[in-house]
């Protein structure tokens, strides 16, 4: 990943570390090109000093131009005098090999001989002219060298911020792992704001902002949840308003219009389940944690079964119950009980006269598991995810029902951790069951 | 009898007003607390139906005034308000009985007589669950049209279910409440029993949830 695309995907460390990096390095250029002139000119003023000395102090008795170099000599630092008579023949060449002509100006001048570059210094007395050279790059050696001292500390440096970069990063991002992992785990129904301590300060306005708009939400969600609850208990007053004329039109109008007021006491009646179904959805969202009681699920499916007795009896349908263990949880009896009483409710409309429903208690593997298993027709493919919808049934038109039920016995599951199921049963019956599963830890 | 109904929606007090003067009652009807405190005090009133949601004066408030002016008359609220809180401390502050809008003018009538017949002191030898009567005193048992004398181990046995309508009691259960200590019990006595009252009044009156027990319908 090259840098522009690290600066575009905006990670903070990889925008730190190019910045920095690049910071450095044109440091590092800037001390190096300027320690390299700096450098230079320093040399060529010493050596162009030590030219002319040379150059002045040549006497009639210079050594012999085939004296050997010094062994540790580099040849490089060995300067080319060379003398003239005042006829012009040469008289002497420290380094015969190398031919520099003599030069047309006095003073310092640069030539070129052997390949390499040269500095000059000519100097001309009454009998003889001097010429002394030395090689050009003895002094862009010593300048490079100073360049290249000057660099080493932020050449060090880089690879030395990246590491404190990285580390302080992770430290400052630490914390903002840690608010990502809380806010992956909030539970949607969690209004309680993000607590700011400890997340840099350059986050925190974006945190506090995030804050804002939990509460903003939580609200609107309040505010959702009070309409359909209030709505619900308005209509209420209505409808108790038609029930009450319903029940006096069909006293009065006795015999007239028996099969009218009897399908609108009817509509009456299913308005009502439905209003006070919404209402006990909308209090079950409403409210936080599952209240924490103890809950003897026997005694409540035994009374949710006694309550379902009449209407099985009615319809002709085999209710049955056993009892396989003593089942106990933590939770709200009421709504525990909700919950059991709309499964086995649901059993009673789904399941034909003549058909059968098994309520069952029991303890396989550790947890306590109610079932309620019904023959009648099985949920059509699809159906078995959507159950739990709102204003969904999977019934025959002619079933009457809210469709609530088992959004209430969901959200109950849901407040209780229980687990809960909704499939066709696959035990060679046709039909559906639902299973409630509780954890044992009491 | 006189009822007094404060109620605010016309529409119900109406419907209201003319359902129980079917019923043969005489019902004066206010429509917000002020009216009502006014009558409250009228000792002609054998029962006090009171909405909690009135104009003026709030019927929880009523209800705290007449209860402090010691009116005994009993009172039944009929509303809307359905949350747990409104009828804890609708009780607390002194409601006879507590009824959720919307009801069946039937459910009404029997919470009413009740409440009279409970404020009268009267005790009543009959035990009722639905259409089932059960006549503590000479054991008849009255059943839609049905209607016989119990032998006293049915007796007792239909004591037992009608004592908690809605209620299922097991095998083990039943055989406690009909037999004594030490008596020996056949395993079918429960069956027999049950199959001769089901025989007097038909198979429908007690109900059977399998490997549950047997109970009787609350309405």
């Amino acid at each position: 990943m090259d840098a522009r695309e690290v600066l575009k995907t905006a990670s903070l460390r990889g925008a730190a570390l190019v910045y920095v990096t690049v910071l450095l390095a044109v440091i590092g250029l800037a001390a190096s090109a300027a320690a390299y002139l700096y450098a230079y000119d320093a040399a060529t003023e010493f050596l162009d000093g030590q030219l002319r000395q040379v150059a002045l102090n040549a006497g009639a008795g210079v050594s012999s131009a085939d004296a050997p170099a010094a062994e540790d000599q580099d040849p490089e630092d060995q300067y080319a005098v060379s003398i003239w008579d005042s006829q012009g023949r040469l008289v002497h060449a420290s380094l015969p090999s190398v031919h520099i002509p003599l030069q047309s100006r006095l003073g310092y001048a640069k030539a070129e001989a052997a390949g390499e570059q040269w500095r000059v210094y000519t100097t001309r007395g009454s009998r003889r002219t001097v010429q002394v050279a030395q090689q050009e790059v003895v002094r862009r050696e010593i300048a490079q060298t100073a360049a290249l001292v000057a660099a080493a500390p932020v050449l060090i440096a880089i690879p030395l911020a990246w590491l404190v970069i990285g580390w302080a990063m992770n430290r400052m991002l630490a914390r903002l792992n840690t608010l990502s992992i809380e806010l992956a785990e909030r539970s949607i129904g969690a209004t309680a704001p993000i607590a700011l301590d400890g997340i840099p300060a350059e986050v925190a306005p974006f945190a506090r902002s995030m804050n804002n708009l939990i509460i903003r939400l939580r609200d609107a969600v309040e505010a959702q949840r009070r309409f359909v609850s209030d709505a619900a208990h308005e209509l209420r007053t209505p409808l108790a308003a038609m029930q009450i004329q319903v029940e006096n039109l069909s006293r009065e109008a006795r015999g007239a219009h028996d099969g009218a007021t009897t399908a609108l006491a009817r509509g009456v009646r299913r308005t009502t389940a439905l209003v006070s179904q919404l209402l006990h959805l909308a209090r079950l969202e409403e409210s936080g944690a599952a209240p924490d009681e103890m809950v003897d699920v026997n005694t409540l499916v035994l009374e949710s079964v006694a309550d379902h007795a009449a209407l099985a009896d009615r319809k002709q349908v085999d209710l049955g119950l056993s009892v396989g263990c003593q089942a106990v949880c933590r939770g709200a009896p009421d709504e525990v009980r909700a919950l059991l009483s709309s499964l086995i409710d649901n059993a009673v409309r789904y399941t034909p006269p003549g058909g059968r429903i098994d309520v069952s208690i029991k303890q396989p593997d550790g947890r306590f598991v109610v079932e309620v298993s019904n023959t009648g027709a099985s949920l059509p493919k699809g159906a078995e995810a959507r159950v739990f919808d709102r204003f969904f049934r999977a019934a025959p038109q002619e079933t009457e029902g809210t469709g609530l039920g088992l959004s209430i016995a969901r959200r109950v599951a849901e407040r209780h951790a229980f687990g809960l199921t909704v499939e066709n049963r696959v035990d060679g019956e046709t039909g559906v069951v639902a299973r409630v599963s509780i954890p044992t830890k009491a | 009898m006189r009822v007094l109904l404060v109620e605010d929606d016309v529409m119900i007090g109406e419907g209201l007003a003319a359902a129980l003067g079917a019923e043969g009652m005489s019902v004066d009807w206010v429509r917000d607390g002020a009216a009502a405190e006014a009558v409250l005090h009228d000792q002609g009133f054998a029962i006090v139906l009171l909405d909690l949601g009135l104009p003026g004066m709030d019927g929880l408030e009523l209800l705290k005034l007449a209860r402090g002016r010691s009116v005994d008359t009993p009172i039944l609220v009929i509303t809307a308000r359905g949350a747990v809180e409104d009828r804890v401390s609708g009780l607390d502050l002194g409601a006879d009985d507590y009824l959720l809008k919307p009801f069946e003018i039937r459910e009404l009538t029997a919470r009413m007589r009740a409440l009279i017949r409970r404020r009268a002191g009267r005790a009543t030898s009959k035990l009722v669950a639905g259409d089932i009567e059960l006549d503590a005193e000479t054991h008849e048992l009255r059943h839609g049209d049905a209607e016989a004398v119990l032998s006293a181990r049915e007796y007792a046995l239909m004591h037992a279910l009608i004592e908690r309508p809605g209620r299922i009691l097991s095998r083990t259960q039943l055989e406690e409440r009909i037999y004594g200590w030490g008596e020996e019990v056949e395993s079918n006595a429960v069956d027999v029993l049950i199959h001769s009252v089901r025989r007097k009044f038909g198979k429908t009156m007690i109900l059977n949830v399998r490997g549950a027990g047997w109970m009787l319908a609350k309405s």
